[in-house]
């Protein structure tokens, strides 16, 4: 009975090679058998900045031959302080930050249904994410083609996201002009609406029987609130009141009303039979926008089975980015265009990280992994130009856990 | 951003012509799970929603909403 089971096993491996093209299967989980992901991972920032407790769940639902449905869902629980503006002081920006008054809960729940034919390969997925001062509803339809006796697939996908997004107070601290109403309220004068829609192409394309490319090319469009409604400027032209803070001096961070962005992501996979077959992951990312930011993304990656079904995976990537056209860590003089943002990730920076995760199988059913990364933003790490400032340099870390079973 | 836009396509277009033809018995190691583009889907997707919360780049992975008030 054994050998029958193990029989079958290879027999299904060895259709899946056949069949399957690198990169067109979702993830190894995509096959025949149901499963279930759970993941859980925490982030910590420096300098007792923001946290974030992640509880994942994922489960893989194949109906039949052809159609399966994927039920995904997230919380992420989030505390801490994070920077609001800066301000000159002897010449240089000084952080002010909103206290460690950060709590704020975020659910997400999508749900994502695959259908394959002789044509190709149609996807559609739904979801919705919630938190105290952020809704977004959002669908994805995406589609595959094989072509060259598959050996290459083009991919194409269109995705639509519809936003709100406002600020929550809390009394106290913050009870300017209110009174017996102490709790969270919505803040007025900031907040809005905006939509996002995105478009892919990509072709996916072997080149030998080790190694494979993957080129994506993804445009998107953003219109509507695209400002951040807790972030203010320091504008020293402005004699009111900045609320909440009843100090005048500071304005509303306020962005351009469109934007619109493209990247460009070349990924190369390269399998290594003579080292225990271990595979090498190459990625390297182009961004720009209209608000004429550009960035580059360095990834590697290396995952080495072991023994025993063990395999760790060291982790490396390099990112670097320059300063948006309005950003300054705060202003002197009034900007034409009207727009104003001292928000630290549009700021000139790089940043280096890296990490490394292990992952032991049990009876080709079961997965437990585990990983450590570590990130250091730096102002001077950066080979891009614009306006920034080594206050904002930070670090974080995140330790993650996942436990994967196949039915 | 045109002009990047157009290498993009051309790199694109040239990618099929520069490649050996693999047939389906040859794809056993293709199709081994550390050949996956993502490996371990979960992990992934809290990496990138990480960094594009604390960056400014965003795209290229995939189409995808579930958008946050990151701060």
């Amino acid at each position: 009975m054994a050998v029958i089971k193990r029989n079958k096993s290879a027999l299904t491996s060895l259709s899946l090679a056949a069949l399957a093209l690198p990169g067109v299967m979702a993830s190894a989980a995509d096959s025949d058998q149901y499963s279930v992901d759970t993941l859980f991972s925490r982030y910590s920032e420096s300098h007792n900045r923001m946290k974030v407790d992640a509880y994942q769940a994922s489960a893989y639902l194949p109906l039949t031959d052809t159609l399966n449905f994927r039920v995904n869902g997230v919380k992420d629980v989030v505390t801490g302080a994070s920077p609001v503006t800066y301000y000159p002081d002897a010449g240089k920006a000084k952080m002010i930050m909103s206290g460690a008054s950060i709590a704020d809960v975020r659910d997400a729940v999508d749900i994502s249904a695959s259908y394959t034919n002789n044509l190709g390969q149609f996807g559609v997925d739904v979801g919705r994410s919630s938190e105290n001062d952020y809704n977004s509803s959002f669908f994805n339809i995406d589609s595959k083609f094989d072509f060259n006796q598959k050996n290459t697939t083009l991919a194409l996908g269109y995705g639509f996201a519809s936003d709100n997004v406002w600020a929550i107070d809390h009394c106290p601290p913050h009870c300017e002009g209110m009174v017996g109403n102490e709790g969270k309220y919505r803040r007025s004068g900031v907040g809005g609406d905006k939509q996002n829609h995105q478009g892919l192409i990509g072709i996916t394309q072997l080149l030998d029987k080790h190694s494979f490319v993957q080129a994506n090319l993804t445009y998107s469009y953003s219109g509507g609130y695209l400002s951040d409604p807790y972030k203010a400027v320091y504008a020293p032209w402005v004699t009111e009141p900045y609320p909440n803070y009843a100090d005048s001096g500071f304005m509303h961070d306020t962005r351009p009303g469109e934007k619109h962005q493209i990247a460009f992501l070349t990924r190369y996979v390269r399998h290594f039979s003579n080292l225990n077959s271990a595979a090498l992951h190459l990625d390297y990312r182009y961004y720009a926008d209209t608000w004429n930011i550009g960035a580059h993304t360095f990834e590697l990656s290396w995952n080495q089975p072991i023994v025993d079904h063990w395999s760790i995976t060291p982790k490396f990537r390099y990112y670097s980015q320059n300063a948006a056209e309005f950003y300054q860590p705060y202003y002197t003089s009034q900007r034409t265009d009207g727009f104003y943002s001292s928000d630290y990730r549009l700021a000139r920076f790089g940043s280096v990280s890296g990490g490394v995760q292990i992952e032991k199988q049990f009876f080709s059913k079961l997965s437990v992994g585990f990983a450590i990364d570590f990130y250091k933003r730096d102002y001077s790490y950066s080979i891009n130009g614009g306006a920034g400032s080594s206050v904002d340099n930070f670090t974080f870390s995140i330790l993650s856990a996942n436990i994967n079973y196949k039915f | 951003m045109i002009g990047k836009l157009r290498y993009a396509l051309m790199f694109l277009v040239c990618l099929t012509g520069c490649t050996q033809q693999v047939m389906p018995w040859e794809r056993g190691f293709l199709a081994k799970p550390q050949m996956q583009l993502d490996t371990d889907p979960e992990r992934s997707k809290i990496m990138k929603h990480t960094f594009s919360s604390k960056e400014a780049a965003t795209g290229g992975y995939g189409v995808g909403g579930g958008g946050c008030g990151c701060n």
